[in-house]
């Protein structure tokens, strides 16, 4: 009896372990697969803002006593180089689009500004940087939510508790997060 | 009986007399033999999607299509960026050149499909094209420009099949001259339907032979493009580059891709796939993302809530009646009391009723409204009656962008049927039994008016948007001859302005050099001018672009007005030994070479009596007939 008791007990342990590591490696691909869409979405910031500084100076030639929007541009660009995580890049990515929006907007009242041909590639530029960052979000956002819902539904939450797998935030887009996307500044 | 084995004999003969002539004719016509080439990485003019069709045994593969996205992207009408390991986005740019038929119809499927100018690589394979169609135009128009360019002709020619459909009369009428002998008198008439079927799937057999085969230039090229292949297969250099890689490798991606050698960029373009059932890409909310789509069981899903509740109550009477029978049977042996043999069927079959019921009941208070795009629309046959009636159940798969996970809804044909893939609906749906009542769409899909692709059959190829910007073959694929610095006299003096003004009228200044330079191949020796004016039609700006082209090979210009205007061109009697009318364009072939002119305008091209007229001038000319005015 004794050892019916210890097999099935011995089978119980050999079930769960096998659960256990299966259940592990896949919440390892998961992080790993929203670690890489984040690093995708660096990418994409990094690239947007290399192009900050030539579209700054462009501007000066033809504005250059719009120092306020221009300084604005450039402390918000430091801002997002500087944060770290997604909610505090995503903050900062938010105010540094805002900035952009403005600095666009001074091209209106500087014609000279507006057909610079310089200006107008930086402009395009820009435009596809933030449809790249757009798809990137969403990537990660997909690969966010794949990795939570691994970590919280039963009976994975159960390893995840174990082995310390916890939430991740997600990268939120400014304004409606369904709403069509409108890329130009 | 005797004349009947007579004529079966004979008819036996004659099919196998004829069988050895397609069989001499096939080894007569067959490919030349194509011996691969010293390895090389210099590519030649030769487009990807040409070099799939003569290094395939010239047939056309899957991949010629993604080949031609990846040359596209080469040569910067698309980009291509990977945005993660299971993402990558082409982007659409303006063409830096004219694109030549068939890359058009990429394009324009990549263009079709774009939001903001982008699609996800994964969704190439939506929309609402048919496939098929597609396929077959795009197949249509590599072989022309493989034809056009020499290195590629139908099996048959002319005399041939018609040889062959001849002969093929012959074993036909004797196989009905048998049908008619073993008939009754009365139904002798059999023998006629008898040899028509005969000769129908006999002449069959003949069209579905005349495939393409090489020409000696052909071979050579293929030989040529097999050297590469082993250049560019050294190493294992593209197999596992994603489509993105083109942006690395240039042009060279592209031809590794035609030549079967970079197979995860083939399959991350799936230009010349059906899309997938289960993985559909949807753009709601303005981008594009993957949606996974499962078809349920219809057991408690998938059904109307009366059709589920109805199924219930007969499986639930079904199970009753036969543990009413087995209770009998057991109480018969005395191992199950007679009192309960009622109630034990009673039991199980209202527990079998109860669950169903009872899952299409309390569906009364899980009905919702839906608002989505509809991401997949399925028909699945499931059953033929006797009397050949067919069934289907239909799926409708909604993507409300909260999830990247869902679950089809079963409807019924009539709310189906107005449906379209793209379609955003608001949909009054049973999410406990999933079913969709109704549908009211929103916003057509913007895939319903996309082109249909009708011109599978011979040459019926359809328009492009604008007639009048119908624009050449362009000179991007590989090297053409030098652009002429001076207008060649014989070309100029085929048309003048006076003939311009007099049937056009449009006001031009002299022949100037045609800055797009010829549009054929250089072996065939293409001489062209261009006259530039003010059209009298609103004042649009009026190009005339003329070709002439003579020697031996110089017939072949008459396929200009198809290259350049893709649709179907309609024969010209009595001009010159030939001549072939396309919008704005009309080619003709003389005795003393052949010649097109080409008519484009913003406002269209110009009537057909126009271009007819110009070209008479032109013949005369040509021939010698008509002095220039």
């Amino acid at each position: 009896m004794i050892i019916v008791v210890a097999g099935v007990v011995a089978l119980l342990v050999i079930l769960f372990v096998l659960f256990a590591v299966t259940t592990y490696n896949g919440l390892v691909r998961r992080r790993g697969a929203a670690d890489n869409a984040w690093a995708q979405i660096d990418v994409q910031l990094k690239r947007r803002h290399d192009l900050i500084p030539n579209l700054v100076e462009t501007v000066k030639g033809y504005a250059a006593h719009e120092r306020q929007t221009l300084e604005a541009v450039i402390a918000a660009r430091h801002h997002a180089v500087a944060a770290r995580g997604p909610q505090d890049q995503a903050a900062a990515e938010n105010m540094l689009s805002g900035a952009l929006k403005n600095l666009f907007a001074l091209s209106e009242a500087y014609p000279d500004l507006k057909a610079d041909r310089n200006f107008a590639a930086l402009q395009d530029e820009l435009a596809t940087s933030e449809n790249r960052i757009a798809y990137a979000r969403q990537y990660y956002n997909d690969a966010v939510l794949t990795y939570n819902n691994g970590i919280q539904t039963v009976p994975a939450n159960i390893v995840a508790g174990m082995s310390g797998f916890t939430p991740r935030p997600y990268f939120e887009a400014p304004g409606a997060e369904r709403g069509p996307v409108q890329v130009r500044f | 009986m005797t004349i009947v084995l007579l004529f079966l004999a004979a008819t036996a003969v004659a099919l196998a007399l004829w069988a050895l002539l397609v069989a001499a004719l096939s080894y007569a016509t067959r490919s030349p033999a194509v011996r691969p080439g010293p390895a090389t990485g210099e590519l030649r003019p030769e487009s990807p999607a040409v070099v799939d069709l003569i290094t395939g045994n010239w047939r056309l593969c899957d991949e010629a299509a993604s080949a031609t996205l990846l040359d596209l992207a080469a040569k910067g009408a698309v980009e291509i960026e990977e945005i993660g390991p299971e993402l990558s986005l082409v982007r659409v740019r303006e063409p830096r050149g004219p694109l030549a038929p068939y890359e058009k119809l990429v394009y324009d499927h990549v263009r079709s499909l774009a939001v903001d100018g982008v699609v996800a690589t994964g969704a190439l394979a939506e929309g609402a094209r048919s496939l098929g169609r597609w396929w077959k135009s795009f197949r249509r128009k590599v072989i022309d420009e493989a034809r056009a360019q020499g290195l590629s002709r139908a099996r048959w020619s002319k005399a041939q099949a018609t040889l062959l459909t001849f002969t093929a009369a012959v074993p036909a009428g004797l196989a009905g001259l048998t049908v008619a002998f073993h008939a009754d008198d009365d139904s002798r008439g059999g023998g006629i339907g008898a040899a028509v079927i005969a000769f129908a799937l006999l002449s069959g057999l003949v069209g579905r032979l005349n495939g393409e085969r090489g020409t000696a230039a052909g071979a050579a090229a293929a030989g040529y493009w097999l050297g590469v292949r082993e250049h560019l297969a050294a190493g294992d250099a593209y197999a596992e580059r994603p489509a993105a890689a083109v942006t690395i490798w240039g042009r060279h991606m592209a031809y590794a891709a035609a030549l079967g050698l970079a197979g995860r960029a083939v399959a991350g373009l799936p230009v010349s796939v059906p899309a997938d059932d289960r993985r559909a890409w949807s753009d709601y909310g303005g981008m594009w993302h993957v949606v996974d789509v499962r078809y349920p069981r219809r057991i408690l899903r998938g059904r109307s809530p009366a059709a589920i509740a109805l199924s219930g109550a007969v499986s639930g009477l079904f199970a009753g009646f036969w543990t009413w029978i087995v209770g009998i049977a057991v109480n018969a042996f005395g191992l199950w009391p007679e009192a309960l043999v009622l109630p034990g069927g009673l039991l199980v079959g209202g527990t079998v009723a109860a669950l169903p019921i009872a899952w299409a009941v309390a569906d009364l208070a899980a009905r919702a409204e839906l608002e989505g795009q509809v991401v997949r629309l399925r028909r699945v046959r499931v059953s033929s009656d006797s009397d050949s009636s067919v069934k289907y159940i239909y799926w409708v798969a909604l993507d409300d962008g909260r999830a990247r996970e869902v679950v089809a809804y079963g409807a019924d044909e009539a709310t189906w049927q107005p449906l379209a893939e793209g379609d955003v609906v608001r949909a009054r749906v049973s999410r406990r039994v999933g079913w969709v009542h109704e549908a009211e769409i929103l916003r057509r899909s913007r895939h319903r008016d996309t082109a249909t692709y009708d011109d599978t059959g011979e040459h019926t190829i359809d328009a492009p948007r604008d007639l009048g910007e119908a624009g050449p073959l362009g000179p991007g694929r590989g090297e053409r001859p030098a652009r002429a610095a001076v207008v060649p006299d014989r070309v100029a003096a085929l048309l003048t302005p006076a003939d311009l003004r007099r049937v056009l009228g449009v006001e031009t200044g002299p022949a100037g050099v045609n800055p797009d330079g010829p549009v054929t191949p250089g072996w065939l020796a293409t001489e062209s001018c261009r006259f530039r004016g003010t059209g009298v039609r609103g004042g649009a700006e009026v190009t005339v672009d003329v070709y002439a082209a003579s020697g031996r090979r110089g017939g072949y210009l008459m396929v200009l007005g198809h290259l350049l205007t893709r649709v179907q061109g309609r024969p010209v009697d009595g001009l010159g030994s030939g001549a072939m009318l396309y919008p704005g364009v009309i080619a003709a072939r003389t005795g003393s070479g052949t010649f097109a002119v080409h008519v484009h305008s913003p406002a269209g091209p110009p009537p057909p009596g126009a271009l007819v007229a110009l070209a008479r001038t032109a013949a005369e000319r040509m021939e010698g007939r008509s002095p220039v005015a």
